[in-house]
């Protein structure tokens, strides 16, 4: 399946192309593109897109090599020859300093590979013969050299979002230095080796972000000797701790051959074949199998969903399928991370989006998976999971595996990244999940009041069948309880009440007698008021009250509903109730009773009189004279005296 | 109770069904007879005995016409009868249990002693009703089956129904009927929430897969887990599997895979259950048995295919579900031992089928002595447990008195719905206590000596507290 239309061209910013006078720079840590005109003489055009563009101008001193700005927009630093950097200031108003300083490198001899903005007044240049790491001060106009540390470079990747420094001593090589840049100082971290019989060249290195850690990404190239030139994947290599092993495999199921962009948008992995006009879409979040070579653990990714292409919906010639064209990519586009494209050729830089509604899968588990780590995924995996029920071609195992995948999110959630204690009663479990990924939190958190009324309350009122969204019900049930979550109330009562509508009492209280339905005082009453059409309801409801504890008064008023006045009295008694009951209540629901219940309430309320207020006889306000006349009828001969036995004559 | 080597116990005499109007020419009265066993016997004395149950019913029925004559007591033998169907009668002669005994005082012979008081109206009565039922749920129903199956043909109805019966006789124990054969009651597995609901979440899928199967039930070591079916056709389903097709199971050698105990070989039985009638194919894997219902004959592929996609979750589950619920319970690991549903339950106080702490209770299992035991029944799903060693019939037998003295003393209006409590102490020094409340029954039967009305009540709180606290007995 295609997610066409998943990925899209949007925020376009137009921009002067590069021209016979103008030429082109972009800089990735701010994402703005400047045209240069006449080296700056004639204007300097910044633009980026969602801010406003500026323009300024500088003193043609020959062709920019290099240009940029510090983080915060303060500096500006413009490289126009190998081995120095010219800065100017600029002020609050954004007003350029045409009077420029320059920062000279400690070995004047050799040239500044690259460079990069660590922080608002810092920066890191690479040289052939190492890092340097310099300090500026805007205010007296000068950069003071901090540290360096040596090394011999051929070519270097720099990555100025995570201060990530890959050099190389050869062209090619099979040994690639990885540096980290923090607070000024340079940390060296191991080396990564990518075995002898593979040579890495610079355009197949890069350093990527997802889910907040930093991977170098090489490429793979294919074996074969024919297709050298291709490659088959792309291996990830975690700079965690400071230690760098190999960590995922990304493998195209075709090896892509011709120029490859490597990007990355919300924690997904693009690769972008611009020969083929096609993306690649990972997610080291949702696929993967436990794989291991050498001694070190990683796991080999398959695209997480079906290849797809860019779409433009900006573009002119609206109307085609999908109310997008799709787009050829073009030779002149450069891909930068972690976003963007910038086609300099035709004055172009477009932002890749993504509109997660378009994201198809044959895997309805997958997708859900997928859309779980997404950060605007919340509405788009309720939507799905909504679709899933309504198509009865998606399977149990599926909701099962969706139920628990959204259960381990919440519960990471909930415990704040630790892994989450679950049931592990079972030898050969079956159903439960079996992923082995190292636990990456999700982003959306789906609670169980938006399930119920987002997925699970349409689906009836759209007409599911009713069998199947009980069978969903229990799959989301045995989910909760795997990840030991207590099932909320109106999930319980849609369960009772699905059961009622397929007139599936037994099966209800079979539910109940093995505790899939907790107990609650709501639920016991819901299930008292079935007892018209399932006598044992009766029973179930009271258990469930007897069970509860606090309850005793919901179970003496159904005692004496049904005349049970004595166990009504015994159960006031134990709870500590007898002192206040009503004595009217209970005579009144004794009264047509056997004259021996009549006179063992009676009693009771005679001697509650005794121990409450010394005498036998009612208060007042009991409004007990009808109760007192019964009992006389019944029981006082004309002396006075009681007559137990006549009742039962 | 003296149990000596010339004790002679209960026996069935004769069993038979007769249809009264079936014959009514002088001379053709043998046409009466739709059953009889045992079949040697001459015509005559057949005769004799359908003629008996007819006349005690004809002479009975001008004192009482609202509750027929039932059974006839003679010091040898006792006649139960009961019209199951109109004009359809089933009954049963069984002998009267005996001791014969050296005559004392020199004189030469025998005396024979009688014990009609170990015989029980009741429960052969319930015996002929459930012979019945069962006769129904793969038949429908005598009438029906003439009329239906058997297209009028009197000749194929009297070879079905003959089928039927000589294979169900054998099954019946006359000797071990007491009071758990009225209530015929189910034995739950007590499983925890989450095992239920896996059990739960493979019938879904199973169902959901299969679409020919309508309706499953699942037991566990010949314990119940789940059902679809009502609790009264439940109760004929599980009674037939353990009597007929589990009984033979111990002698079959014991597969990993499981395999169509009923269904794979030629046709399925069809079972009529509430006027629809059903394929039955019973699945055995481990020491689960599955009951499939199917709608309409499965298709060529069904039994393999079964086998392949849930066979192999069901055989995990079914591992599980053993190693964590029986092996645990007694030492004798998982054989199916418990299989027949006379043996007691393996986890002995877990419980009574309801409410969520069902097996919480297990590990005090050695909280209640051994000198208290107890026998529960709820009607309302037919949940019986019983803990009652051997060698109590006596007791069970009394308790089972005291049960219809209830339901007598209610009336026939049924004002007090027959519940109370009787505690009684026998002569043997051991207390019966019986507690009759709406739909349950708990009998416990307390065999420690020299104790007082006062201890009885405190030991049968205490174990209301420890084997019924999530109940509630009002």
């Amino acid at each position: 399946m295609n997610s066409y239309g998943l990925l899209e061209l949007c925020e376009p910013v137009t921009f002067e192309p590069v021209g016979p006078v103008t030429a082109v720079f972009y800089d990735t840590k701010n994402r703005q593109v400047f045209s240069v005109r006449s080296g700056g003489a004639t204007g300097i055009v910044v633009k980026s897109p969602n801010k406003q563009q500026k323009s300024f101008v500088l003193e043609d001193k020959g062709p920019i090599l290099s240009i940029k700005f510090c983080p915060n927009q303060q500096i500006l630093s413009v490289q126009r020859n190998p081995s120095t950097l010219d800065l100017h200031n600029f002020d609050a108003g954004g007003q350029i300093d045409a009077a420029e300083y320059t920062l000279v490198p400690k070995n004047k001899t050799s040239p500044i590979h690259s460079y990069m903005w660590t922080g608002p007044t810092e920066l890191v240049t690479v040289t052939d013969i190492g890092l340097d790491v310099y300090s500026v001060v805007p205010g007296k106009k000068l950069v003071k050299y901090l540290r360096s540390s040596n090394t011999s470079v051929s070519w270097a990747n720099v990555c100025p979002d995570n201060c990530i420094v890959v050099t190389s001593s050869k062209q090619e090589t099979n040994s690639l230095q990885v540096w980290s840049i923090r607070n000024g100082t340079i940390v060296k971290l191991p080396t990564i080796e990518t075995g002898s019989g593979h040579l890495v060249k610079e355009k197949e290195v890069s350093v990527i972000n997802v889910y907040s850690r930093t991977f170098i990404c090489i490429s793979a190239k294919s074996d074969t000797e024919e297709e050298t030139e291709t490659v088959k994947g792309l291996k990830l290599y975690s700079t965690e701790n400071d230690q760098i092993a190999l960590a995922h495999c990304l493998n195209f199921e075709h090896p892509v051959s011709g120029a490859m962009g490597i990007q990355t948008l919300d924690n997904l992995i693009l690769v972008h074949s611009l020969q083929a006009s096609s993306t690649l879409i990972f997610d080291i979040a949702v696929t993967g199998v436990r794989n291991q070579k050498e001694g070190s653990l990683y796991y080999d990714h398959n695209p997480v969903l079906g290849k797809t292409s860019l779409a433009n919906f900006g573009a002119k010639n609206v109307g085609a399928e999908f109310g997008g064209n799709s787009v050829d990519y073009s030779p002149t586009w450069v891909v930068f991370l972690p976003n963007i494209i910038v086609d300099a050729r035709n004055g172009q830089l477009f932002t890749v989006g993504m509109k997660l509604k378009r994201a198809v899968s044959g895997n309805s588990g997958t997708l859900c998976n997928f859309l779980l780590h997404r950060h605007s995924g919340k509405q788009h995996v309720l939507t799905h999971l909504k679709s899933c029920l309504a198509d009865p071609g998606v399977s149990l195992q599926q909701f099962s595996m969706m139920f628990q995948e959204i259960m381990r999110a919440y519960c990471s959630h909930q415990n704040s990244g630790e892994q989450t204690p679950i049931y592990t009663g079972m030898v050969g479990c079956y159903g439960k999940l079996e992923t082995g990924l190292p636990a990456i939190q999700c982003a959306v958190v789906i609670d169980q009041s938006e399930l119920y009324t987002a997925v699970l309350v349409p689906a009836e009122q759209n007409g599911v069948q009713l069998k199947r969204i009980q069978a969903v019900v229990v799959e989301l049930l045995l989910a909760l309880a795997i990840y030991k979550l207590k099932p909320r109330q109106f999930i319980l009562e849609m369960f009772i009440n699905l059961a009622v509508k397929t007139e599936q009492y037994y099966q209800m209280h079979q539910y109940i007698q093995y505790g899939v339905v907790t107990d609650s005082k709501h639920l016991a009453c819901i299930i008292l008021s079935l007892e018209n059409v399932y006598p044992p309801a009766r029973q179930i409801a009271l258990d469930m009250m007897s069970r509860l504890g606090d309850a005793a008064e919901e179970l003496i008023e159904v005692c004496l509903a049904q005349g049970k006045v004595v166990e009504a009295l015994n159960l006031a008694r134990e709870t500590g109730l007898a002192d206040t009951i009503s004595a009217r209540k209970y005579l009144e629901a004794s009264r047509n009773l056997e004259p021996l219940v009549y006179f063992n309430v009676f009693s009771f309320f005679e001697e509650r009189n005794v121990r409450l207020r010394g005498t036998p006889n009612f208060a007042q306000e009991d409004n007990c004279h009808e109760f007192v006349n019964i009992f006389k009828t019944l029981y006082l001969c004309e002396n006075g005296a009681v007559t137990i036995g006549s009742g039962v004559q | 109770m003296e149990v000596k080597g010339n004790y002679s116990p209960v026996q069935v005499v004769n069993f038979f069904l007769f249809n009264t109007t079936w014959g009514p020419k002088e001379g053709e009265e043998e046409k009466k007879i739709v059953y009889f066993w045992p079949q040697d016997l001459s015509v005559e004395a057949k005769l004799k005995k359908v003629g008996l149950v007819e006349g005690v019913v004809n002479f009975a029925c001008r004192f009482s016409n609202s509750s027929p004559a039932h059974s006839l007591h003679t010091l040898k033998e006792r006649l139960v009868f009961q019209e199951v169907e109109k004009d359809y009668w089933v009954c049963v002669v069984v002998s009267v249990p005996n001791t014969r005994k050296q005559q004392s005082k020199g004189e030469s012979g025998e005396v024979i002693e009688f014990y009609p008081e170990e015989v029980s109206d009741e429960v052969l009565l319930s015996m002929l009703s459930r012979a019945y039922q069962m006769f129904c749920l793969f038949n429908s129903g005598l009438g029906a089956a003439l009329a239906g199956r058997c297209a009028g043909n009197i000749k194929v109805f009297l070879e079905l129904v003959q089928h039927f019966f000589s294979r169900y006789l054998g099954t019946l124990r006359v000797d071990k009927g007491d009071m758990t054969y009225i209530w015929g009651g189910i034995q739950y597995l007590a499983i925890d929430m989450i095992d239920f609901l896996r059990v739960q979440s493979v019938i879904n899928r199973i169902k959901s897969d299969h679409q020919t199967i309508s309706k499953c039930l699942f037991l566990h070591s010949g314990q119940l887990v789940w059902s679809d079916v009502e609790p009264n056709l439940t109760k004929l389903l599980v009674q037939y599997l353990s009597t007929t097709i589990l009984a033979s199971l111990n002698s079959l050698p014991r597969k990993p895979t499981g395999s169509f105990l009923v269904g794979e070989e030629g046709k399925l039985p069809t079972v009529f259950l509430c006027d629809t009638s059903y394929h039955l194919a019973v699945y055995h894997v481990v020491n689960t048995t599955l009951v499939l219902l199917l709608t309409s004959p499965p298709p060529q592929n069904f039994f393999t295919r079964f086998k392949a996609s849930p066979g192999q979750e069901l055989g995990n589950l079914s591992a599980d579900l053993t190693h964590t619920y029986i092996s645990k319970g007694s030492s004798t690991t998982c054989s199916s031992s418990t299989l027949a549903t006379s043996s007691s339950s393996s986890n002995l106080s877990s419980a009574v089928g309801t409410g969520p702490a069902m097996t919480s209770s297990s590990g005090s299992g050695s909280a209640s002595p051994d000198n208290v035991m107890f026998l529960y029944f709820n009607a309302s799903n037919l949940a019986v447990k019983s803990t009652v060693s051997q060698g109590h019939s006596k007791a069970i037998m009394l308790a089972q008195d005291f049960l219809q003295d209830l339901k007598t003393a209610a009336g026939p209006d049924g004002l007090l719905g027959g519940e109370g409590e009787i505690v009684s102490r026998l002569s043997s020094d051991e207390w019966v206590v019986l507690q009759v409340a709406g739909a349950r029954t708990i009998v416990v039967l307390l065999t420690e000596k020299n104790i007082n009305l006062m201890d009885v009540a405190e030991s049968v709180n205490r174990l209301k507290k420890t084997s019924f606290d999530n109940i509630c007995m009002l």
